[in-house]
């Protein structure tokens, strides 16, 4: 009888560890998905210091500040660590956030595993950033890793590949956990068509992520074995093939390019409904518009080598299926502009990074139809304007769909509401220097600028100082989120559990902050048909 | 210290089914990310003999 007493006495019904214990073993959804924020942000200011480097030197033509292969180097891993170490991992730390407060969960399907897919990412981006102290440097052959450049990395090779192979894990692992979890874990009476859009975009996102990382990881493994093993599968001079590399790594790189983005369409599908006071216009479409993308996204790899030469029908194929996809996306932008018709609205931060979403992303869309095109695409292969295209996908896309869902959930997460003045300015600094920042590139790429090159012939001048002044005042305007968090946390004014008048979902049902385990008890099929107002 | 994991809705009775279904699923895409892993240098391989 002693034991159960003893137990009962100290029983504790958050069960919540302490000190550095909740850290290292933490299994909490929630305390796992902090993490995963923090490193994500961590990962976004170093990865932004190395584009601060990029523009620095592309400030005026000539050498100014490094040597050309540690420019290259910095363009590599700028992209590594945005893509791998920011972009993802924030992802991922909405996913373990929210999802299971989404679907009625007390946590994640598999918490220990979510544990482990976390605390491989400090490692595997220690090792790669400890890549820029060994002899020759860190990798410079682009993160797209095309052998045979990728083969004459010096020391830091096999850095690049474990680091690779450790990041692939953690999202392989990540996934399984997302999937799971939505499978398994749903509430009674939370049926698939009533599972909020952020929700649905990650699942669908889940399924990506375990088809193509492991062919990353196929690829560089490949690399691997070619460097120290003596194959040759991307060697012509022992009957490999250089160009099945790219093809190769293109299945992977192009449905990670909807990997980074999907989830965002998810945040936008909640925050513009909540802040137009209207139920998300053409829910169903929505999904089967998110669905089709992925869908599509596995067969328009060769898109990005149309200038490696491939056969006509090829080409035709891989053009007319990637413009293909306009048509899904062109669903999901007008059922976003028809939820705002007529509606209620009003204009919080997470409200204007939506918006600025809507426009920008929209632009990076057409530009990437431009792209298709393979007549033209032979003009703006490896220009500037591909690199425009990209960054307004992955800036005022994936990371301002980040934004607006940090700052719309963020009095959920803490309890207080932020500095809303505050995080209006971030936004209008944040929206008028990336213009300033990347739509000049834009007419750079036009005007023949190629990319991945630390000098330039003098007539890109004019437009590459104003892209370097774009990049100092985004970046500079970019250490006003973190500021505003902490002074979130630390004074924030406390909120109820609807922090936004117009927000639907189960989350908002929790109080804020939501107890250590959201849903220890199901909620209600009531409950659940009021959060799901769609 | 062992970490403390959560329940899943312990009071049903169903529990250990759902354990069981969420190792299953778990072990499924396991598998199919190694086939992804290992189909993907077979078929290099095989592309690349003469």
């Amino acid at each position: 009888m002693a034991e159960p007493l003893a137990h009962a006495a100290s029983h504790d019904h958050d069960h919540k560890p302490h000190g550095w214990r909740r850290w290292v073993y933490a299994t909490n959804h929630k305390d796992i998905g902090t993490m995963y924020l923090i490193f994500a942000c961590t990962m976004f200011f170093i990865g932004g210091g190395m584009a601060m480097l990029i523009r620095l030197e592309l400030f005026k033509p000539g050498l100014q500040f490094v040597d050309p292969q540690f420019f290259n180097s910095m363009t590599t891993m700028h992209a590594l660590i945005m893509i791998f170490g920011a972009v993802m991992p924030a992802w991922t730390g909405l996913a373990n956030w929210m999802i299971p407060m989404q679907i009625g969960a007390p946590d994640m399907a598999l918490p220990r595993l979510n544990n482990f897919s976390f605390w491989i990412l400090p490692f595997a981006f220690t090792l790669l950033l400890s890549s820029l102290f060994v002899p020759g440097g860190a990798p410079a052959g682009g993160w797209t890793m095309y052998p045979p450049l990728v083969l004459q990395t010096g020391a830091s090779f096999p850095m690049l590949i474990f680091s690779i192979h450790l990041m692939g894990a953690s999202s392989i692992l990540g996934a399984i956990n997302v999937i799971v979890t939505i499978v398994n874990m749903r509430a009674p009476g939370m049926t698939l068509l009533r599972m909020p859009l952020f929700v649905w975009t990650w699942l669908i996102t889940a399924y990506l992520l375990i088809a193509v990382m492991p062919v990353l990881a196929g690829a560089v493994t490949m690399l691997l074995t070619d460097h120290f093993f003596g194959t040759t599968f991307f060697t012509a001079a022992g009957g490999g093939d250089p160009v099945m590399f790219q093809h190769i790594f293109w299945f992977f790189g192009h449905p990670e390019v909807y990997i980074l983005i999907l989830p965002a369409f998810g945040i936008i599908s909640e925050v513009i409904p909540t802040f137009s006071r209207k139920s998300l216009f053409g829910y169903e479409a929505m999904v089967y518009a998110v669905a089709s993308i992925a869908f599509l996204s596995f067969i328009v790899w060769a898109h990005h080598m149309f200038t490696v030469g491939m056969p006509l029908a090829a080409q035709l194929f891989f053009m007319l299926s990637t413009m293909l996809i306009a048509v899904p996306t062109g669903v999901k932008v007008f059922n976003w502009t028809a939820t705002m018709w007529k509606g209620s609205l009003s204009f919080e931060p997470p409200m204007l990074f939506a918006l600025a979403f809507l426009f920008l992303f929209t632009i990076g869309g057409f530009s990437g139809l431009m792209l298709a095109i393979v007549p033209a695409d032979y003009q703006y292969q490896d220009t500037y304007f591909v690199v425009a295209h990209f960054h307004y996908v992955l800036v005022p896309g994936a990371v301002f769909g980040i934004m607006a869902g940090v700052y719309y959930w963020l009095p959920k997460w803490t309890g207080r509401m932020y500095d809303l003045q505050l995080a209006t300015w971030h936004f209008w600094l944040s929206t008028i220097f990336v213009n300033v920042l990347f739509f000049p590139q834009h007419f750079l790429g036009l005007a023949g600028m190629p990319r991945r090159i630390p000098d330039y012939a003098v007539q890109f001048t004019d437009w590459n100082m104003v892209s370097s002044i774009g990049a100092f005042g985004f970046g500079l305007a970019q250490l006003l989120f973190p500021y505003i968090i902490w002074k979130c946390v630390r004074s924030g004014e406390r909120v109820g559990k609807k922090a936004w008048e117009g927000a639907h979902g189960l989350e908002w049902e929790l109080p804020s902050p939501p107890p250590y385990h959201s849903w220890t008890t199901p909620p209600s099929d009531a409950v659940i048909a009021r959060g799901a107002a769609h | 210290m062992q970490p403390h994991i959560t329940r899943a809705h312990t009071a049903a009775p169903d529990e250990a089914q759902r354990r069981r279904r969420i190792g299953r699923s778990a072990l499924l895409f396991a598998l199919i990310a190694a086939v992804f892993y290992f189909g993907f240098i077979v078929m290099t391989l095989v592309r690349d003999r003469p």
